[in-house]
């Protein structure tokens, strides 16, 4: 397990506190409450985003959530069954994919087997008014963005895997499209190659500031790559927001759960107000939290605590709040940090992570089996969501 | 381990001899200076001479040459056509009964296609005052018809296992379905139009029963030439020839077989 990264290098997204609405600027690509059935299978169920200009925006879910489908109407290959789709004010809904002013990247990469990666890129040029010189001139500068230059006379099964990518790429890119969608960009290369990819794909959507979609099933390449993320799921949004905040202030326990890992119980609201406390049996105590949604006495609600958020220690430390105990029932040593399986009095688990700051060796921590522990966490730590 | 290995070689051998031999011996005996079949009597060239002598054959692989190339070509566009309907038009009203009235001359027996081509030829004829005699080109669509279905199923089995999002990157890339067709699907199954191709040409150079009923006085194919030869008893220059189509058939093959090679190697995977 990984937990994401929040080092991205380029818009710091300020940390908030409480996560206020962006200010409303124009939409570039307007998805306006799209649907989607095959058949009596409704795949994209009354969709609504609205992505701006020059922002890397991504559809994040697992398996038939109806991301792969929203992208394919995006690029024109399905059409909405309902709905309608503006790109820069027009109206595509019923444009053709040819006419689109978008380009994809396709999972599969879809190189052109019979031509070299040099006439894959120069392909889409052949509609567009320029002069020999000029596409030629293209095509060099695609090779030299994805650092391909000396492969232009290869074919595509003369490449590796990694060198396909980047030639799919270029070749989206060559017709600099007002928006590029793409479909699992990183999903056929291996955990070292895709690293280095994701950053470089983000570069390249700095340095040319094309509008990207990216369709992905994989949280941490969502959360590191990208401006905004909408949290699809069963066809519906949702959630979309800056990764920050999907991951700090998710609006359900799905999302909670789907973004990272995360201590999820049921609870009930025994004071409402400034210092709010809910009843939790499963941590068999009262938690004080500090929320910022208007909660009602005796209201039902979930409570979600990230792990990195707990601290762990056989003593918790003097005025600590919201004080649990519990025997560890296992560890997982990830190098940076160990992941700690709590087993708790009332027999659930919790998860609770410790970043390794000291090389220590043989901390009663990292070592007794079976150890009492003490666990405590901030009120600010603590998501409240409706249940 | 090596008892095994000796009976897998003794098995192949016998596997090969039974298909090979009787071919292997009609082309030795093709050389033979004897006339009489079974006896041999030393090295000649002369049935080949004398089969380069006679006009009637010459004129009957001209004949079976010209239909097979034209009768190739036909079914290679109509296949190609068909197949496309099949693997990319979704799921067409009336898909299942096209699929299956395409395929059909697969199974159909060769005598049964001709009788029924003829039937059509005839009533043709008395209808719409065309074909007024059989020949040529009555052999000719005859052959296309039955040949087309052979083009189909290799055509089909080529779009089916080429990956689609290549079709529609093209799309993507601006080109109309037409060019898509022209740019990159084409040129990608290329070996498999010719792999069809040379299929249903020899299909057609070998075919005695369609021919048989569907030609007409003056335009005799080459097998029904050796067919009415052999009824009077295998003379060494049938060998000859039967030798000389099996090495040309030969090379059909192998050249069809490198073209699939290189378009496995060409595929995206």
């Amino acid at each position: 397990m990984t937990l994401p990264m929040q080092n991205k290098p380029r818009t710091a997204h300020p940390v908030q506190e409480n996560p206020e609405p962006e200010p409303a600027r124009e939409a570039f690509l307007k998805v306006e409450r799209v649907s989607k059935s095959f058949g009596p299978v409704q795949a994209v169920s009354d969709v609504s985003l609205d992505i701006r200009r020059g922002e890397l925006f991504s559809l994040l879910g697992g398996s038939g959530c109806g991301k792969t489908t929203l992208l394919r109407m995006l690029a024109g290959f399905e059409t909405p069954s309902a709905g309608r789709i503006y790109i820069d004010g027009r109206d595509v809904t019923d444009v053709p994919p040819y006419e689109r002013p978008v380009n994809m990247m396709f999972q599969s990469y879809a190189l052109f087997p019979h031509m070299s990666v040099e006439k894959n890129i120069a392909y889409g040029l052949k509609h567009e008014a320029m002069s020999r010189a000029q596409k030629d001139e293209r095509v060099r500068a695609m090779l030299d963005l994805v650092q391909l230059s000396d492969l232009g006379r290869r074919k595509p099964h003369q490449i590796s895997g990694g060198q396909k990518q980047r030639v799919a790429l270029a070749r989206a890119l060559a017709r600099m499209p007002k928006v590029l969608l793409l479909d699992e960009p990183l999903g056929a290369l291996d955990k070292k190659l895709r690293e280095q990819t994701q950053f470089e794909l983000s570069n390249i959507q700095q340095r040319t500031g094309i509008t990207f979609v990216v369709v992905t099933h994989d949280q941490d390449e969502a959360m590191t790559l990208s401006d905004r993320i909408a949290v699809m799921r069963g066809g519906a949004v949702q959630q979309i927001g800056t990764p920050n905040e999907v991951y700090e202030y998710p609006s359900s326990g799905f999302v909670a759960d789907f973004i990272g890992s995360i201590n999820l119980y049921d609870g009930s609201v025994v004071k409402s107000g400034a210092a709010t406390r809910v009843r939790v049996p499963a941590l068999g105590r009262e938690v004080t939290v500090a929320s910022d949604k208007a909660l009602e006495t005796g209201q039902p609600v979930q409570v979600a605590i990230r792990p990195e958020k707990i601290s762990i220690a056989a003593r918790a430390a003097p005025g600590a709040e919201n004080v649990v105990t519990g025997r560890i029932a296992n560890r997982g040593y990830f190098g940076k940090d160990t992941l700690y399986r709590v087993r708790l009095e009332s027999g659930e688990i919790l998860l609770a992570s410790n970043v390794n700051v000291a090389r220590a060796l043989g901390s009663p921590l990292s070592r007794e089996s079976e150890m009492q522990v003490e666990l405590s966490f901030a009120p600010q730590a603590v998501v409240v969501l409706p249940r | 381990m090596k008892l095994g290995n000796g009976f897998l070689r003794i098995s192949v051998l016998c596997g090969l001899l039974f298909l090979y031999l009787p071919i292997l011996s009609m082309i030795v005996f093709s050389f033979n200076r004897s006339s009489l079949g079974n006896i041999w009597a030393g090295f000649s060239l002369k049935w080949y001479a004398r089969l380069f002598a006679n006009d009637e054959v010459i004129a009957a692989l001209g004949l079976s040459l010209r239909i097979a190339f034209l009768s190739a070509t036909l079914a290679t566009v109509l296949g190609t056509l068909a197949a496309l309907a099949l693997a990319r038009f979704g799921a067409f009203r009336g898909r299942a009964v096209f699929s299956g009235t395409v395929l059909a001359p697969l199974v159909l027996p060769e005598v049964i296609a001709g009788i029924a081509l003829l039937m059509l030829f005839i009533l043709m004829a008395r209808w719409i005052g065309w074909p007024t005699q059989r020949g040529f080109l009555t052999v000719t669509l005859a052959h296309a018809t039955y040949s087309m279905a052979f083009v189909t199923t290799v055509i089909r089995a080529r779009l089916v296992a080429m990956d689609i999002s290549v079709e529609e990157a093209a799309m993507d890339l601006g080109s109309t379905p037409w060019q898509v067709l022209r740019d990159i699907t084409l040129p990608v199954i290329a070996p498999s139009l010719l792999a069809g191709w040379l299929l249903a040409f020899t299909l057609s150079l070998d075919d005695v029963v369609i021919a048989n009923f569907t030609t007409g006085p003056g335009a005799t194919t080459l097998p029904m030439v050796i067919w009415s030869k052999v009824k009077m008893g295998i003379t060494p220059d049938i060998n000859a020839l039967a030798s000389l189509i099996i090495v040309s058939v030969a090379l059909l093959v192998l050249a069809g077989t490198l073209m699939m090679g290189f378009a496995r190697r060409g595929s995206p995977d």
